[in-house]
């Protein structure tokens, strides 16, 4: 049994630094350099980017700070507290599609499995090429910042003893069919294999932002207003000037912006916070992307070495073979029991029974780089509406990973293979079986996706006609408010995002800082070169602290 | 923001027609590999809690989907009744057949009646421990023969609109 250590980075946080909107009893009124909407992967790395510059920061978070100790175990009651609509949230149009989005402080860094991957080349050539970003997001431009991302959070690829069968068995399995493989490099300071990112590391191992950048700009003098719902941004003369929220108790909570409000919350919600502060440009809310993600069951004879899926690395392992060429990732899936009963086939006793012996079972995924756009609106009551339907090729990329991972999994061992395709044999029992998947039905409904990693939605560009922010992140012909998070990216990226994501807040937050430096000092404006001198700075100061 | 919810508690038939849907996913033993069903789960009561907890679109939806298979033996296996007033097998055979359905809602909506019956059923540590736990070969063996029938033969009888079931 693994022993937690004696404390964690959540807690002795500095006096005052948590505001805890489910406890609020009165209205606030508070003042910063910079305001930050949300607290994920975006949000805290511009915190923890503009604390080392010496601004102040305020943070304001919709959902609780869920802390290491207090993490639940069981899926029901985790993502009761910690997940957007308690986990039950979808994506609309011709089928419905789970959406998985963080609601806590930490965001989805809470509950995802710390995948690290630095943007694709390919994804920043496209961006320049189609949509002018040129200089202004370049590899070149990025990657200081991923060197000092990788530094702080400690990514590493998944130590061999935590591996667990379901991921070395993919390692194996892929290297055999000839596609390149390997272990995942996450975000990780001493995995204990619990195989429980998906509900939160319980030993604090995986460096989610709850643990790291939040309460290392807490340390720095930031504020944090917990369980506190924003509804909009104050613009001012064309100015962004505060940001209005509302505490789960009701309060009004109102921080006020002396430069910069940096909107982090997420693909979905930023473009509607963006409407309910007033703006209305045409690119708003339109070309929302996401990666479909599948995963495939197969079950093992007993026989054979247990897979255990409740060990090992959550997600460990992953093959990026077949991502240019047919628009899918494989990799792998640790699925506790509360989420695999639901995917195998079955009720009663023919459920229990696969169930009795789910530690035989591997789970290997893929995720679709689907080119379906979809459109984020807000619907009746406030509430966030996507709607998005894959194209006839997003759905040929799906069939083909699932009959990709089918064939990987008999050749394996698997001696049952449940692909959960509507129209196809639940169950597959030998390899010949797989010819059924190669038919599939290209209907979305088909299906059983999950949408995982979302992008768009406030689409960077220099024009504003096309897009909502320009290549400095500041929403076209609004001062001082920005968007940091995916939603400006203007495409899906083909591999897991968190890390491309921070890397763009780092960014951001770096050219926001030093224009607010810049603005004190009385200075003008130095460039792009000295922007990368300024990050270089911040570097510095933040190794230094 | 606080959104508007409105989640009139579960009448003493809904709650009957609960408990028995879920019995049937996760039944008692011998009619089950694991140590126990969820009955003894109290999954009615889970389930309002769900409806009262889960945004009212949900929410809705969860017992429109309550509604849809306690009616279901009629339309399903043409006969008279609720899913708490049939035989047991016939409730196995309701349940396969709306996971099975050509109608897309029908099958999407009982997906997410099993998949809340798991979250439930899988707060059991004595559940978890048994799906968890890797079975041995001989103790397999004695497993197989000692169950009413094995995966492969009862999925087998049950082939048909099951066998394309998009679970």
């Amino acid at each position: 049994m693994s022993t937690q250590p004696s404390s964690f980075a959540d807690e002795n946080l500095p006096e005052g630094a948590v505001v805890d909107g489910e406890t609020l009893t009165r209205s606030i009124d508070d003042v910063f350099d910079v305001v930050i909407v949300g607290s994920g992967a975006a949000g805290a790395t511009a915190a923890h980017t503009l604390t080392a510059a010496g601004l102040s920061v305020g943070i304001v978070e919709e959902g609780p700070w869920m802390k290491t100790r207090e993490l639940a175990k069981d899926v029901h009651t985790a993502f009761g507290r910690i997940m957007r609509q308690s986990g039950m949230q979808v994506l609309g149009g011709r089928a419905y599609m789970p959406m998985l989005q963080g609601r806590c402080v930490g965001g989805s860094t809470l509950v995802n499995s710390a995948i690290a991957w630095r943007i694709p080349e390919d994804v920043v050539d496209d961006w320049s090429a189609r949509f002018g970003l040129g200089s202004s997001i370049s590899m070149r431009e990025l990657e200081p910042h991923f060197d000092a991302l990788e530094r702080d959070l400690s990514v590493r690829e998944v130590d061999p003893s935590v591996l667990g069968e379901n991921n070395r068995l993919f390692v194996e399995q892929a290297s055999r069919q000839g596609f390149k493989a390997a272990p995942m490099r996450r975000y990780d300071r001493g995995c204990k294999g619990s195989g429980l990112c998906l509900t939160g590391c319980p030993n604090g191992a995986k460096q989610g932002m709850s643990l790291t950048y939040v309460p290392w700009s807490l340390e720095r003098g930031a504020r944090i207003f917990t369980s506190c719902a924003v509804d909009h941004v104050q613009i001012v003369g064309g100015r962004a000037v505060a940001v209005q929220a509302r505490s789960a108790t009701g309060q009004l909570v109102t921080i006020h912006a002396r430069h910069a409000v940096l909107v982090a919350a997420s693909t979905v919600q930023s473009p509607n916070i963006l409407r309910r502060s007033g703006i209305r440009a045409g690119a708003l809310g339109r070309h929302f992307q996401a990666h479909p993600g599948l995963a495939i069951g197969g079950l093992f004879p007993t026989t054979n070495r247990p897979i255990e899926m409740a060990f090992g690395a959550t997600q460990g392992a992953e093959s990026t073979h077949f991502r240019t060429t047919e628009r899918f990732k494989l990799e792998t899936i640790s699925l506790p029991p509360d989420l695999a009963g639901a995917r195998i086939p079955g009720v009663g006793r023919e459920l229990t029974e696969r169930l009795s012996q789910l530690a035989h079972v591997a789970v290997w995924a893929a995720q679709v780089r689907a080119e379906a756009e979809g459109v984020v609106t807000s619907g009746l009551g406030g509430v966030d509406r996507v709607d998005y339907t894959l194209t006839k090729r997003d759905l040929e990329a799906a069939r083909k990973a699932c009959t990709v991972i089918a064939r990987m999994l008999f050749e394996a061992g698997a001696r049952e293979v449940w692909p959960g395709i509507y129209g196809a044999p639940s169950v597959l029992r030998s390899i010949d079986d797989v010819r059924h998947l190669e038919s599939a039905p290209l209907d979305p409904r088909s299906y059983n996706f999950i949408a995982t990693h979302l992008f768009g939605a406030a689409r960077m560009g220099k024009d504003p006609r096309s897009s909502v922010v320009d290549l400095d992140f500041q929403v076209h012909g609004v001062t001082g408010l920005h968007v940091v998070d995916s939603s400006v990216f203007p495409t899906n990226l083909g591999v897991n995002p968190q890390h491309s994501i921070m890397a763009m807040s780092r960014l951001a937050a770096t050219r926001v800082a030093e224009c607010a430096v810049r603005s004190t000092l009385g200075r003008t404006g130095p460039g792009r070169e000295s922007a990368r001198k300024y990050a270089k700075t911040l570097d510095e100061a933040s190794t230094a602290a | 923001m606080k959104r508007p919810h409105f989640n009139p508690a579960l009448a003493s038939f809904e709650l009957a027609w609960t408990d028995a849907a879920f019995d049937t996913i996760y039944p008692e033993p011998p009619e089950s590999a694991l140590p126990h069903g969820v009955l003894s789960m109290h999954p009615a009561r889970f389930f309002q809690n769900v409806l009262a907890a889960v945004p009212l679109e949900q929410s809705l939806g969860l017992r429109v989907t309550l509604w849809m298979i306690a009616l279901a033996p009629l339309f399903t296996i043409r006969k008279l009744g609720t899913i708490a007033s049939i035989a047991p097998e016939d409730r196995v055979r309701v349940l396969e057949r709306l996971l099975a359905s050509p109608y897309y809602f029908v099958r999407q909506l009982t997906m997410s009646f099993k998949a809340i019956a798991t979250l439930l059923y899988a707060q059991s540590e004595q559940v978890r421990a048994a799906m968890t736990t890797p079975l041995r070969p001989l103790v397999n063996a004695a497993r197989l023969t000692s169950r009413a029938k094995p995966v492969h033969e009862a999925s087998s009888e049950s082939r048909g609109s099951h066998e394309h079931a998009a679970e």
